[in-house]
């Protein structure tokens, strides 16, 4: 059932859903790549999934989530090292649905620029729209995509900010649809703040995404940690939603990049690399219809 | 009439310093007004990321991109790329344009080059009313007002002369602008029989 699905997306791992939204004893139908997958914790507390057709899924249970994989696992589970580190605070947002492909989620993710049009006041201010150039890397020993040295100015970087920062930020992708950053942190500038953003592909143009902060922040109620984060998604949302085509393109001419893309750049280059084809424009032939591409 | 004049939407509905979605035949466009005035036709795609232009904004005499505030000149080109303040666009960076025009409080627009022909005169007596969606391929429509291959139709309803633009938004829907003759007639009662018009059509045209 799962033969169709390209080895870079089929035996890599994908959130399922938080950790919390699955209690013992109870059980789940969730959308993945296409299918339908059962999920369930029994009552020892064990996590177990299966296509609904029958065939049992390899499942991990991690950073407040519970991951997939349909195929054979390339790869353990990513670290997060930082999860190791027992100061800090993990809040999880929950899942929110977006109407848009996976790929194009971490594209935005992993973007700068938009901040002080689309997060105007809070990530990014127009006065100060300047992406300075970053390094960027293909790390082939994890098969990672890595951004370094970014920065950006902020009027309010983080919950917790009372002021401005120029913050310092490094990108990872993690896997196809697994993405996080490492972000100054306000109240200890000598460490970083995390911040992922776990995406579910339900279909090629249909998403749920799961973010994540871990973070070294006393102050701040969960709830305005995740109030904070929430506000910032949706505020992409509306953009993700209104991208045409709702897929990811991955030819080169498709779109037009400048430096300060390189990031998306790469990205769309590894995904090449790996032959994705989930939730690309390349792939739409392979997955049936989508809505909304041209 | 692919190509022709193609009547997208009423004057009065798109002052100075606006953008509003336009769909045409399918097409996704965006028709905005600089700040003094002048209306534009723009595919509804920024060039960078896709992003819809149409929930852009005007600033001056420009469109400006939601997404990361590229700056489109009513030219089509692109004047300003914020990320990168020092860079001036290469001037091959363009959105597509498309012909539109003006008439008697109508606004029409021409997916191809535009035809040399100017799009239909209206009456000067007219006053534009509203404009009414309608779940109905635009063919279907044309039909049901007897409209043949014109995009403008002059219908009595009610007592009230009616003149009717026909766009065909895409395969299952269309939009009728319509305006109303006459400079007694009153324009509330008149709305009411444009309303009891489409009602009809709809009823009529709907698949059985």
């Amino acid at each position: 059932m799962t033969r169709d699905l390209e080895p870079a997306v089929r035996d890599a791992w994908h959130v399922l859903c938080r950790s919390a939204d699955l209690a013992p004893g109870a059980a789940t139908r969730l959308r993945l790549l296409s299918r339908d997958v059962e999920v369930a914790r029994n009552a020892a507390g064990t996590v177990s999934a299966r296509l609904l057709d029958g065939e049992a899924v390899a499942t991990r249970e991690a950073y407040g989530h519970v991951f997939a994989c349909l195929g054979t696992p390339a790869a353990p589970l990513f670290d997060i090292a930082e999860f190791a580190e027992d100061d800090r605070r993990l809040a999880t947002c929950g899942a929110v649905r977006v109407r848009a492909s996976g790929l194009r989620l971490v594209e935005n993710f992993l973007d700068m620029a938009h901040f002080p049009f689309v997060h105007t006041d809070l990530l990014g201010v127009e006065e100060r729209p300047e992406v300075p150039r970053y390094d960027i890397e293909i790390r082939r020993d994890v098969d990672e995509v890595w951004a370094t040295n970014c920065r950006f100015w902020q009027p309010r970087a983080a919950a917790s900010s009372a002021e401005g920062q120029m913050s310092e930020y490094l990108y990872r992708v993690a896997g196809p649809f697994a993405v996080m950053l490492y972000k100054t942190c306000p109240a200890d500038p000598s460490r970083f703040d995390v911040i992922g953003l776990l995406i579910r592909p339900a279909e090629p143009d249909l998403s749920y995404a799961y973010a994540f902060v871990l973070v070294l922040d006393e102050a701040s109620s969960e709830t305005a940690i995740v109030h904070f984060q929430q506000t910032i998604f949706l505020q992409d949302r509306i953009v993700l939603e209104n991208q045409r085509p709702r897929l990811l393109p991955l030819a080169p001419n498709a779109e037009t990049p400048t430096r300060a893309d390189m990031s998306s750049v790469a990205y769309r280059r590894w995904l090449k690399e790996k032959g994705v084809r989930y939730g690309t424009v390349e792939g739409l032939a392979g997955h049936g219809e989508a809505e909304g591409v041209p | 009439m692919r190509g022709g004049w193609c009547p997208i939407g009423l004057s009065q509905d798109l002052p100075a310093g606006i953008a509003a979605p336009v769909i045409l035949d399918g097409r996704e466009l965006v028709a905005w007004r600089t700040g003094e005035g002048v209306l534009r036709l723009f595919e509804d795609r920024c060039p960078h990321r896709g992003m819809r232009l149409s929930f852009g904004f005007v600033r001056g005499d420009a469109l400006v991109c939601l997404y990361h505030g590229w700056r489109w000149g009513a030219d089509g080109g692109c004047r300003a790329i914020p990320a990168h303040p020092e860079l001036t666009p290469p001037k091959s960076l363009v959105v597509p344009r498309f012909a539109v025009r003006e008439a008697g409080g109508l606004v029409w627009a021409a997916l191809g080059d535009g035809p040399d022909d100017p799009p239909p005169e209206t009456p000067a007596d007219v006053r534009p009313l509203a404009t009414l969606a309608i779940d109905l391929p635009a063919d279907v429509v044309s039909a049901a007002l007897g409209a043949g291959e014109e995009r403008l139709v002059e219908k009595e309803e009610a007592g009230f002369a009616l003149l009717l633009a026909i766009q065909p938004v895409d395969a299952r829907r269309s939009s009728l602008h319509v305006l109303l003759r006459g400079a007694d007639a009153s324009p509330l009662a008149a709305l009411d029989a444009a309303e009891a018009l489409r009602m009809r059509i709809e009823r009529e045209g709907a698949p059985a």
